[in-house]
């Protein structure tokens, strides 16, 4: 999976957390989760589960702390996606 | 350098049977502090999803607090560590350490909400903070509602009329009276239908 499918389905990751649909179908790899998205710092958890979950990935907790703007995610994903192959 | 930290979990916006999944809680919970869940008296009446975002609630406050003297610092909840609960007759109390950084807490369990305060010094002299329920929880309510409510707060404790409050490139709130920046460190938070404040003066 490349970096464009990753971000694809990243947002849909994103959606339930976001109430910015707009801000959230423009993203782009520096967009942060907090101050651009606007998502609450107690949802970070959430999505890294729904990450795990939507790749078939576990995300460790040394990766989880990288994950706070979308290229560190995609970062992070595609990652674990390569040592799941 | 004086500095402020605090935030806010409102329990009704919580996933319940997630948060206390070993998956969930791991991430941010490091062993020794699970075990403190048992070994704590103070804790005895509190469930253990309140636990968790008890937790996540004093890493939270300790990050925002370290963040003012560190702009540049990436919130790395398992490096917060949190080592001991006591209670008082309205909250419980403690201390949270990150690196040589030594901060103590305040946190409120009701059944609608955990909010948590941060300081230096273990008396909370000079440190104001509070929460407030409102009716909408978008986020221009939040931000609205938790800047009106420092407002009244600081207008009172500081005698001065005028004050506005911006925010900062590292995106803590900074306060202003009559063009002149404020030394006042203040934090805000919100989650769902609350939100809160705390500054030291």
């Amino acid at each position: 999976m490349d970096r464009i499918a990753i971000l694809s389905e990243l947002k849909k990751v994103l959606a339930p957390y976001t109430e910015d649909k707009e801000k959230l179908n423009n993203i782009t790899e520096e967009t942060d989760l907090i101050k651009d998205l606007k998502i609450n710092s107690a949802n970070l958890v959430d999505i890294i589960i729904d990450a795990e979950s939507q790749y078939n990935i576990e995300i460790d907790f040394d990766a989880a702390e990288k994950m706070y703007n979308v290229g560190n995610c995609i970062d992070v994903i595609a990652d674990k996606l390569n040592k799941t192959v | 350098m004086k500095s402020a930290g605090n935030d806010i979990v409102a329990l009704a916006a919580v996933d319940i049977q997630r948060t206390i999944s070993p998956n969930f809680y791991s991430k941010f919970i490091i062993p020794r502090e699970r075990e403190l869940y048992e070994q704590s008296s103070a804790l005895k009446t509190v469930p253990f999803y309140s636990f968790v975002w008890l937790l996540w609630s004093v890493k939270e406050s300790a990050y925002k607090y370290v963040k003012r003297l560190q702009p540049e610092l990436v919130f790395s909840p398992s490096k917060f560590v949190v080592e001991c609960f006591d209670a008082s007759d309205d909250f419980l109390h403690g201390m949270v350490s990150f690196q040589d950084i030594k901060l103590y807490y305040r946190s409120r369990l009701t059944e609608d909400y955990i909010s948590t305060a941060v300081d230096d010094s273990k008396s909370f002299e000079g440190v104001f903070y509070d929460t407030h329920q409102i009716d909408k929880s978008h986020s221009d309510s939040q931000s609205k509602a938790v800047r009106e409510l420092a407002l009244q707060k600081l207008t009172t404790a500081l005698k001065l009329a005028d004050l506005t409050i911006s925010k900062a490139d590292a995106g803590y709130p900074v306060i202003w009276q009559a063009g002149k920046q404020l030394d006042i460190p203040l934090s805000f938070a919100h989650h769902d239908c609350f939100v809160g404040y705390s500054f030291k003066l």
